[in-house]
């Protein structure tokens, strides 16, 4: 069954994916796979099957050109994957580990510094106290160091959703909705982040105002607050920008390249005024404020918010030229 | 078997008088041919779907989706009015067809 499969893909690899011939296809492949099945049923070897499963198949060119389809973009096509749904899936569920795991790291060291402060506090007279709670440190440094660069690593295999690839439009439509709903969550992440992030100064002024708690282990618990709160701005930060990445990467395939040379375009123009247009300024910036001197040096910082103003009729100027 | 080149212009019309008698979907109508004609013509998938693209443009046929069976959505093809008026031309034209090509090749080999 994977060979016909197989087969099918490789006919249709230069053909222009479009909705209309990734239905061909798939109506194709069912009716191959119903073929087999039923010659297999009657009894013929697989390799019977799929021998005249494929003889049966016909001649790929005779139905593009009755299709009116032309194997042009083909290459460009080849070029840039097309990301289906199972792939979709992935990277959203790989960037969300990535948040997790980023968020662990971060907690992991916060971690390891507010156990260590709680150690000193509770008795920097004994020798033991210091001693442990630097091992705890390093130990709890190591586990989230070590966190950091394994994701950082892992997303180096993410490299091809951070180019432009083929999303067809009914899964383009799937993932809008799926960043749609997502957006509750978000909203809920932030607001649990945010107030681990004000809870935190709790356990710190319970340490500066009263005896329950050293001033040092306040710190520490603050510290670990803010490691849990950082965690939900990680995760769920993560899933919601791979939505993004998605949505901005992910091309219809009817109009690749002219979205592809469109994006090339806009970082072109983006890249100019980065480079170019704003060292310019702050030159300007400097040089007519030391060549006139003095009482310039008071409103001469105007050309920055000018320079801004300018930006915007810039780009927008570039824009209607497309 | 028949070669596909002599029935080639009348795939068309097998299609569509099988849709004639009902909605279907790719595999059933190509079983269907390949039943009628006791395994004397087999029609190419890619021969197929040119028809059924032909037919289409021509606003003979309409598709639509099916509901799923056995894990796969399979596109079903139905007969338009215009297909059934067409169907009927082809019809008469086949009858005389049929007498013209019978006065040449229709006789018995001497």
């Amino acid at each position: 069954m994977n060979i016909i499969n197989e087969y099918v893909n490789q006919v249709f690899k230069t053909v222009p994916l479009t909705e209309e011939t990734n239905q061909l296809r798939l109506d194709i492949l069912a009716n191959m796979e119903d073929k087999y099945d039923e010659l297999i049923g009657n009894g013929a070897s697989e390799h019977e099957a799929i021998g005249v499963v494929i003889a049966e198949f016909g001649n790929i060119d005779e139905l593009l050109s009755e299709m009116g389809i032309e194997k042009e973009s083909a290459e460009t096509l080849e070029n840039h994957p097309t990301m289906e749904e199972g792939a979709i899936d992935f990277f959203v569920e790989a960037k969300a580990m990535i948040g997790l795991r980023v968020g662990l790291g971060i907690l992991s060291i916060l971690l390891g510094v507010g156990l260590m402060l709680s150690f000193l506090s509770a008795g920097s007279a004994i020798q033991a106290n210091r001693v442990i709670g630097i091992i705890l440190l390093l130990v709890c440094l190591v586990i989230g160091i070590a966190l950091l660069i394994i994701e950082g690593m892992r997303a180096d295999e993410l490299k091809p959703y951070h180019q432009p690839f083929v999303l067809l439009a009914d899964l383009r439509d799937e993932v809008e909705h799926q960043k749609k709903a997502y957006k509750k969550s978000l909203a809920l992440s932030i607001v649990l982040g945010v107030s681990f992030c004000i809870l935190s100064l709790t356990p710190l002024l319970v340490g500066a105002l009263t005896n329950l708690l050293s001033l040092l282990t306040g710190l520490g618990l603050m510290l670990v607050l803010i490691g849990v709160g950082v965690m939900f701005f990680t995760y769920s930060g993560n899933v919601f920008n791979a939505y993004g990445v998605i949505l901005s990467n992910g091309k219809d395939p009817e109009h690749f390249e002219e979205e592809v040379k469109a994006e090339a375009r806009r970082k072109k123009i983006d890249y100019i005024i980065e480079e170019i247009y704003w060292p310019i300024i702050v030159v300007i910036y400097f040089a007519s404020s030391f060549i006139f001197g003095g009482s310039i040096w008071a409103w001469s910082w105007i050309i920055f918010v000018l320079g801004g103003a300018l930006e915007g009729t810039i780009k927008s100027l570039f824009d209607t030229w497309e | 078997m028949i070669s596909s080149d002599v029935i080639r212009g009348y795939n068309d019309s097998f299609l569509l008088s099988l849709l004639n008698e009902g909605d279907s979907y790719g595999y059933a109508l190509s079983k269907d041919i390949k039943e009628r004609t006791n395994g004397q013509y087999l029609i190419k998938e890619t021969t197929m779907y040119s028809a059924f693209t032909r037919l289409k443009k021509n606003g003979y046929i309409d598709s639509y989706p099916g509901n799923v069976t056995q894990g796969k959505k399979r596109t079903y093809y139905r007969i338009t009015p215009e297909g059934k008026r067409y169907l009927k031309e082809k019809q008469e034209e086949w009858l005389v067809t049929k007498q013209v090509v019978d006065q040449f090749v229709g006789g018995e080999i001497k």
